[in-house]
């Protein structure tokens, strides 16, 4: 894919997709290069419009009255704000700020609507891609996994680690993620399979085939280990 | 310089639909009376995971309403979620309506006194219901009351709000906007239309437009829970915005309290702060598309609307404006009306009969038209006899009694009541007269020497036939009778 190569993809991800599109070919595929300019270009953007959008109506809910954390106040506003300050965490604030504000009046056109008609145009892009190939593959991410809360306090650099799962969601399409091995530092590594809609059991028989081929071994090896004891999660 | 004031008006108003579940779970809707908080769910608490699935049969209920109001239907409709944080609100949001409303443009015609007034419908669309918020004291009120209670078994109820363009003039076409529209949920089967028990709710926008050019700001009234009140709340409101007006002062955009007892309306702090609901389409519901034959059934399938009622009682039937008032009120009444005519009863003895005698039965039996015992035909056979003078009107309402207190047939409280059909033969009748005469020689000889100069006397004895004869005479022909005799043998 054209735009993927602009990205900034870690090597050893970059090889396994490599070398994933060679087994696909090697068990019979035909393999053609894709253009998907808005889905990569802007689908990031626009999921994190629409996600927190959603989101900040979603968790409204929690507001201390029916269930949940309740913190009391004396007056019902001092209740809803101690209650929902104490019981969310960061991102989700962050989250909920930011569906706040992209669908406040003066706001919504400029961001939640703009980014409806970019999801339209991705669910499009797909639809065209998909007249001439029966799946895609692509990375599902652009770097190793990291460690939880590592990149909490960088949310930009935490949602670019989305960039390429997103816009299946959007799309509304089937994807999935499959391990081909591990790299050097005992981490994952992965390759998407994306179909067309519907089609999720076509899906599961090609991600089949190449985990046989990958021989992928099923437990994860050695460093993962180290986050369990005694069969004990620490 | 004097100016002339111009009320401007236009309506909101909330019809709570008449189906058995709620608008987005299968909870039932009957919360009158119900115990706190046990008509509910997962879905309309808005418990997490949860998902909306659309009530078809309110869709419908709304439809019905928009077509018989003259709304083009949108093929496509769509729900949206309305943003605000209330403790009677389970999932921050209502799901309304915004966009894509169900029906848009459409009319109401409204009658005063001779006049019709035509009153445009901005819009008819769907919504939830929220749940009930008690203020827990001593005394019930707000102010004071220590904390509150929510109640959740009106949480999803639907409703149909509609929305009518600025074109009432007058609290009083007010009330008959209000009245016809209640007339045509009613009609419509869609909503009992009940004011006092929340099931149609007003909301009215007021504003006044002085002839000098200057507008005052649309004022919002809430909480009138008749058409009584909605009347005098709003010549309340234009008696204060005027006074406002005409000491050269500004009318501020506000919701304002209807305070029935006081009769003033009052600024209700609560909506001061602006508002912004942070309308988007309602991601859990997907758009619904109409079949275009289901529309176009369910519009062919009206029942005859109040005004079509109205103009045929009146030009075809010629009944007086009172009559068609009362069967405008409720449909089951006119369609015992209708039946009544259908089985051959003159409409003015139909409607007299109606009016008289089962509107009394019903108020000293109550449950209303739908258990009333006596089939139309039934009471068809017996104004029948009364048309043919078989019967006396007095005889008449024995029997009657008799039908509906027994559950009878006309020909089976007819033999009750020990009139056989049809009248006594001319001799029978003969020797009535006879005995009654002669048990009342006293009354005979007084009408004989002219001591009955203004009739009376001679209607007494008539009185005492017909009540021996049961009925089963005809009243003139016992009057002839009488004189007959009383002249022969003078």
């Amino acid at each position: 894919m054209k735009e993927f190569s602009g990205f900034d993809v870690d090597p050893e991800l970059r090889n396994t997709l490599v070398h994933a599109a060679r087994v696909c070919q090697d068990a019979g595929a035909e393999l053609v290069d894709i253009s998907l300019p808005v889905t990569i270009g802007f689908g990031l953007a626009c999921y994190y419009i629409l996600a927190p959008a959603e989101a900040s109506s979603n968790l409204a809910r929690y507001d201390g009255v029916r269930y949940g954390l309740r913190a009391e106040g004396d007056t019902l506003l001092e209740q809803y704000f101690r209650t929902r300050g104490a019981g969310f965490g960061k991102e989700v604030k962050r989250r909920i700020l930011t569906g706040t504000y992209v669908l406040s009046s003066g706001y919504y056109d400029a961001y939640y609507l703009t980014a409806q008609k970019v999801r339209r145009r991705i669910v499009q892009e797909f639809a065209q891609v998909f007249s001439g190939v029966d799946a895609i593959l692509l990375p599902t991410s652009p770097c190793l996994p990291f460690r939880r809360g590592e990149l909490v306090d960088d949310p930009i650099r935490m949602y670019l680690t989305d960039v390429f799962t997103l816009p299946v969601n959007l799309a509304g399409l089937p994807g999935l993620s499959l391990c081909t091995g591990y790299a050097k530092n005992g981490l994952p590594l992965s390759v998407q399979l994306v179909g067309k809609a519907w089609s999720e059991q076509q899906l599961l028989g090609t991600a089949a085939v190449l985990e046989s081929r990958f021989g992928t071994p099923r437990i994860a090896p050695l460093e993962t280990k180290t986050h369990f004891k005694g069969g004990e999660r620490l | 310089m004097t100016c002339s004031y111009t009320p401007v008006i236009g309506l909101e108003i909330h019809v709570q639909l008449a189906t058995a579940t709620k608008l987005f779970c299968a909870c039932p809707t009957g919360y009158i009376g119900a115990v706190p908080n046990s008509n509910v769910c997962p879905v309309c608490l808005g418990l997490p995971g949860t998902l909306p699935v659309p009530n078809a049969r309110a869709v419908e209920f709304s439809l019905r309403t928009a077509l018989a109001l003259g709304c083009s239907v949108q093929r496509g409709t769509r729900f949206h979620r309305k943003n605000y944080f209330y403790p009677d609100l389970p999932k921050a949001y209502q799901i309304s309506q915004y966009d894509l409303p169900l029906g848009l443009g459409g009319s109401l015609d409204v009658r005063m006194d001779g006049d019709v007034h035509r009153i445009r419908i901005t819009r008819v669309h769907m919504e939830e219901d929220a749940g009930k918020l008690v203020h827990a004291c001593g005394d019930g009120r707000l102010s004071g009351a220590d904390h509150s209670l929510a109640d959740y078994n009106r949480a999803g109820i639907p409703l149909m709000e509609i929305v009518s363009e600025p074109d009432i003039r007058t609290p009083r076409e007010a009330r008959e906007y209000v009245a016809e529209l209640r007339r045509l949920v009613r009609c419509l089967d869609v909503s009992d239309g009940d004011m006092e028990s929340g099931s149609l709710r007003v909301d009215a926008n007021i504003s006044v437009k002085c002839s000098d050019g200057r507008w005052g700001s649309k004022v919002e009234i809430k909480n009138m829970n008749s058409l009584r009140a909605l009347e005098r709340a709003l010549d309340f409101e234009i008696v204060r915005q005027t006074a406002v007006l005409e000491k050269g002062e500004t009318v501020f955009q506000e919701t304002r309290h209807w305070d029935d007892v006081s009769g003033h309306t009052r600024s209700s702090r609560s909506k001061e702060e602006a508002h912004d609901y942070r309308y988007f389409p309602d991601p859990d519901l997907p758009p619904l598309f109409f079949e275009e034959s289901w529309v176009t059934s369910i519009a062919a399938t009206l029942p005859e609307l109040p005004w079509m009622r109205r103009e045929r009682y009146a030009s075809t039937f010629g009944l007086s404006g009172d009559d068609v008032g009362v069967f405008l009120e409720d449909r089951c009444l006119a369609e015992y009306f209708d039946a009544l005519v259908g089985a051959g009863v003159t409409p003015s003895r139909a409607a007299n009969w109606i009016r008289t005698e089962v509107l009394r039965v019903l108020n000293e039996v109550g449950g209303g038209m739908a258990a009333f015992p006596v089939a139309a035909a039934e009471l068809a056979s017996l104004l029948a006899a009364v048309e043919r003078r078989e019967l006396s009107v007095t005889a008449a309402r024995e029997v009657f009694d008799a039908m509906h207190k027994e559950h009878l047939s006309f020909e089976k409280a007819s033999r009750r009541c020990g009139i056989a059909s049809g009248n006594l033969g001319e001799n029978a009748l003969k020797d009535l007269l006879r005995s009654v005469l002669e048990e009342n020689a006293d009354v005979v000889e007084e009408i004989r020497s002219g001591g009955d100069v203004k009739g009376k006397k001679i209607r007494f004895l008539q009185g005492l036939v017909m009540r021996k004869a049961r009925g089963q005479a005809n009243p003139e022909s016992v009057l002839q009778l009488l004189e007959d005799m009383l002249r022969g043998e003078q």
